[in-house]
């Protein structure tokens, strides 16, 4: 009789644990289709996007800095490679980003830098990320990042960098909250391995307007 | 009496004959005998002149490893698959690719991995920093100095790619290993292809297309082993879906393309060669011993080579393969016995009437092979040993062993069509023919001379190259999917110990950047110093970082870092880590990232070991390095394009110079073997028409004269001098010896032989096919309807015609 009762609460746990794994199983897949689904609805919305104006507020909590850094600018952005990244506070910074090359001026030096991405390849790949979180190209982002859903409604999104990519160096997660109208970003929050945190909020949001042709123009100022 | 005297000197001769026959059989059979203990070899350096730098530089590239890689560009074929698709297909193929035949896979790297090597490799900065560099960081120790760098540093950590930069930042303030990095730069993108990393694999720009290096153990010059890897390796891409393909670059792939070209050609030209000579065989001969005719080439051939072995080591392959080709102008000997034989009523009458200007002929041929002995280019002598044994062999076979089987027939009837052979109604004077010919013939010659001027000489290697054209589409769907720039030239330092070669690189990349810049050399020595020079530097570091000048930047880093909102800790790293590095001891090598880089840049072959510098192959390059080379006697250069205009110069001056030996010796020896300066004239007519023609044909067909294309204008030459010699001799002496007939059939057979290669494929063939055939046929016809005309107008006492 004991025999059959310990018998009888082995088949238990083994079953037990079955309908668990199971259940994890199920639970995983679920999320993959609702994960899946989420970003091509993302991708279907951004995809409509042609051109782009926001404000941002950039937020840095650095451990090489003793107080928090917060940078004011502007993002343009024109599909499919322009990019402007405009900084006015607390320095003035620009760089504009094309299919080949990034030109960056600096206030202080007043000099206009033009670098290559196809001879800079780790350039390129720094920059290359950037421009994906930008447009919203996720599934291209998802051959390094593992994602994770954390919310549908107003969606959320967690990419953690897979073991063997470039940004699993640096990086230790990168949270993504979208607008409610899904249109673009809210916000992002990149979480480093130091420890270090950037957070950067989109303000003042303008999709599909035309874009000043010199906002790509890259030049020193005339003092 | 008279009777037994007869039977008598008939025994006699059945004695002398059977004693030849003997005499040939023997000399043959011993010949094909030998023919097994020859050594033979396939190296192409037997035909470059002996000039050591040429002779370097193509072993250089033969060696080193280069030419043992297969490069397989996957291709995604189908928009509705995507990289990722792509990627793990290249995984896949990568997985099922194994030794023997493929030793390594290149073809991802795990962008972690890479970047820690990186992050690893710039600690040994301490080593690679030299005395201007430590100066530069001396004078920017100070105030103003440091307020730069750390507004530098404030702008790069709150620029958009700060994020990764960071880390860097604070274990280098002073931007140290930038320059390092920029060194770096430049060598991944010094490696000719425009590649992206993505997903850890090497992309293109498009996305659509995935890079992968093989590694073989198969060497190019391993044709069996060729095949065998090419089967394998298309097993294997058998195995992918369909929205993929894959484009293969192999050397491997043009060595057997090559093969198969000529294999086929030789099927095919031997084919349609085989069914002309049975037709000629079968309309003008017309009798079994005819054959022996035919024979006389091989049996040349095999005493050729069996008696060249003698005097010559090796023989090469391409010689004995042009080797046979001239041995086929000797049945042209055999024709003329054979035709006067026939011809003739009395069989010693007709050898001793054919038998001077077939020595003649074979004299002219022989004394212009005889200027191949003055070629600096060693596989030409070796061609003059192998050809001339084989013309003086025929020559024997001809008249002496060919006249044993051969007996006048009364049903050759084939002498009366080609000996009274007219175009014009007998109403037009001989004296109006022999007018319209010669200018009909003057008209040829001038088109002739025309085009001939047009002939440009090509010494592109690549010009021989008869690969199937998919290989060369491969090829450019390879150029356009990943870029791919010019070969750059190379300086190789060569020694037996690997760290004096890696020193004298140095010295020599330091000469070089003097007066060049570094923009455009990769180097190793830029990036890896010897180890004297890391020694220096590590011990020029300590020195350099006393706790004095450590304490000073410390302070001047906390005061100034203050104004951009740097923590007090902010460079902490750069002074924990300062040190590290220093110690030359340490085995580098264990870096995955240096060790890539070095295999590019050091190889070992059997004689030790040999360190390159690439640059552009450019004039200015190559006369600097040149100069640096000159002054280190254990190092040489390797220019595709000086290699190019070497081989061109060198060519041109051998052909020069054989040309002008040959121009000499051919009039000399006609002169004293006709003894009359108009028949020489007369016999050399088609000498001229033959070389100008076959010259001239060249830039109309859209091709280029090449060094075989030499060889075939100096076969020419000595066919179409027998051919004049011959018209000359039977204009001269009438003799009733079938002249025209032979000279028909010779130039029959020669055309067969000649115009079978214009059906080839293989560019090599084709070009010495339609310069020998167009050369030919212009020298025949002059040989038959011009020499004749010109001898009545021009030369008295005309007995033949």
């Amino acid at each position: 009789m004991i025999k059959l009762s310990q018998i009888f609460i082995v088949l238990l746990i083994i079953l037990m644990s079955i309908s668990a794994i199971a259940q994890e199983t199920d639970t995983e897949a679920k999320n993959k289709i609702g994960l899946d689904k989420v970003l091509s609805r993302l991708e279907n919305k951004m995809s409509g996007i042609k051109t782009l104006k926001t404000g941002f507020v950039q937020e840095k909590e650095l451990a090489v800095f003793n107080n928090k850094i917060v940078l004011k600018g502007t993002v343009y952005i024109e599909k499919p490679y322009r990019l402007a990244w405009l900084v006015n506070k607390p320095l003035k910074y620009s760089m504009v980003m094309s299919e080949d090359t990034i030109s960056q001026w600096d206030e202080d030096t007043n000099k206009v830098q033009k670098i290559s991405l196809s001879k800079n390849p780790a350039f390129e790949a720094v920059i290359g990320q950037m421009r994906e979180w930008f447009s919203g190209t996720y599934t291209q982002l998802m051959k390094e990042y593992n994602v994770i859903l954390l919310s549908d409604k107003p969606v959320s999104l967690k990419f953690v960098p897979k073991p063997a990519s470039f940004a699993a160096n640096v990086i230790k997660s990168v949270t993504v909250d979208f607008r409610k109208d899904e249109q673009y970003i809210n916000k992002i929050l990149i979480e480093e391995k130091s420890g270090d945190t950037t957070s950067l909020l989109f303000v003042d949001t303008h999709l599909n307007i035309p874009i000043d042709p010199a906002v790509w123009r890259v030049a020193p100022i005339v003092r | 009496m008279s009777d037994n005297l007869s039977l008598k000197s008939e025994n006699i001769n059945k004695t002398k004959k059977l004693l030849t026959v003997c005499i040939f059989f023997i000399i043959i059979t011993i010949s094909i005998a030998g023919m097994f203990f020859v050594s033979f070899d396939n190296n192409m350096e037997t035909m470059l002149p002996e000039n050591g730098e040429i002779i370097r530089s193509m072993r250089f590239l033969r060696e080193s490893d280069f030419s043992d890689k297969i490069i397989l560009s996957v291709k995604l074929n189908d928009s509705a698959y995507s990289e990722i698709d792509l990627i793990k297909e290249v995984d896949r193929l990568s997985s099922i690719l194994k030794p023997s035949f493929i030793t390594d896979v290149f073809y991802s790297v795990s962008e972690n991995e890479s970047a820690k090597d990186l992050f690893d490799f710039l600690k040994y900065l301490p080593q690679l920093t030299g005395k201007g560099t430590l100066e530069k960081i001396d004078s920017l120790i100070n105030t103003e100095g440091i307020k730069s760098i750390l507004q530098k540093n404030y702008r790069q950590i709150l620029s958009p790619s700060g994020m990764f930069s960071t880390p860097l930042i604070r274990t280098d303030p002073l931007g140290l290993k930038t320059g390092l990095l920029g060194k770096l730069q430049k060598f991944s993108s010094s490696t000719g292809y425009d590649v992206i990393i993505n997903n850890g694999h090497f992309l293109s720009r498009d996305g659509k297309h995935a890079l992968m290096i093989l590694k073989t153990s198969v060497p190019v010059s391993d044709g069996f082993g060729s095949r065998k890897l090419i089967a394998y390796l298309d097993k294997k891409l058998e195995s992918l879906p369909p929205y993929i393909s894959v484009d293969m670059i192999s050397a491997h792939l043009h060595t057997l393309s090559n093969e198969d070209v000529i294999k086929s050609d030789i099927k095919l030209t031997t084919t349609i060669a085989s069914i002309a000579f049975f037709l000629v065989f079968l309309f003008f001969f017309r009798d079994i011993k005819a054959i022996l005719v035919f024979m006389i080439p091989l049996a040349s051939i095999a005493v050729a080579i069996s008696l060249s072995s003698v005097f010559l080591d090796k023989l090469s392959y391409f010689i004995i393969g042009m080797g046979a080709t001239i041995a086929g102008i000797s049945i042209d000997y055999g024709i003329h016995v054979y035709t006067a034989i026939r011809c003739c009523s009395n069989k010693t009458d007709a050898v001793k009437q054919v038998a001077k200007p077939v020595i003649a002929g074979s004299l002219t041929t022989i004394g212009i092979f005889a200027a191949f002995f003055f070629s600096d280019v060693s596989g030409y002598r070796q061609l003059a040993l192998f050809s001339i044994i084989s013309i003086i062999f025929s020559l024997l076979c001809s008249l002496y062993f060919l006249p044993v089987f051969i007996e006048r027939k009364d049903e050759y009837k084939i002498k009366g069509l080609f000996e009274s052979f007219s175009i014009f109604p007998k109403s037009v004077s001989e004296k109006t023919q022999d007018k319209i010919w010669i200018f009909f013939w003057a008209i040829l010659m001038i088109t002739a001379l025309f085009f001939s001027s047009k002939t440009v000489f090509d010494s592109d290697i690549k010009q021989f190259d008869g690969s199937n054209p998919q290989i060369f589409k491969a090829e450019e769907s390879f150029q356009k999917a990943w870029g791919g720039k010019e070969n750059p030239a190379i300086l190789v330092v060569s020694e037996k110990d690997l760290e004096k070669a890696i020193y004298v690189n140095e010295l020599i990349y330091n000469e070089a950047v003097k007066k060049l810049g570094n923009e455009n050399i990769s180097s190793f020595a830029s990036l890896w110093p010897s180890e004297k020079t890391r020694t220096e530097n590590a011990l020029r570091w300590n020195n350099f970082w006393t706790k004095e000048k450590v304490l000073k930047l410390r302070k001047l880093l906390s005061k100034e870092g203050k104004a951009y909102n740097f923590a007090e800790n902010a460079f902490e790293p750069f002074f924990e880590h300062l040190y590290e590095g220093t110690d030359v001891s340490v085995d580098v090598i264990k870096n995955e990232f240096l060790k890539r880089i070095k295999e590019r840049f050091v190889l070992k072959n059997e004689k030790g070991w040999q360190v390159i510098t690439f640059f552009p192959d450019e004039e200015s390059y190559i006369t600097e390095f040149a100069k640096i080379s000159k002054a280190h006697p254990e190092t040489f250069l390797v220019s595709r394009k000086s290699i190019s205009k070497a081989l061109s110069k060198a060519i041109s001056h051998e052909i020069i110079y054989l040309s002008i030996i040959a121009a000499l010796l051919l009039p000399i020896l006609t002169m004293i073997l006709l003894k009359d300066i108009r028949l020489t004239i007369l016999a050399l007519i088609p000498v001229f028409i033959g070389v100008a023609a076959a010259l001239g044909v060249l830039p109309v067909a859209g091709l280029a004269l090449n060094a075989p294309g030499i060889l075939a204008v100096m076969i020419l030459v000595g066919l179409c001098s027998d051919y004049g010699i011959f018209m000359v001799y039977k204009c001269r002496y009438g003799h009733n010896t079938g002249t025209v007939t032979a000279v028909f059939l010779a130039a029959l057979t020669t055309l067969i032989g000649t115009g079978v290669l214009l059906f080839a494929k293989h560019p090599l063939l084709f070009s010495i096919g339609i310069t020998l055939f167009t050369g030919l046929l212009a020298g025949f016809l002059s040989s038959v309807i011009a020499v004749p005309s010109i001898y009545r107008l021009w030369i008295k006492g005309n007995k033949g015609y």
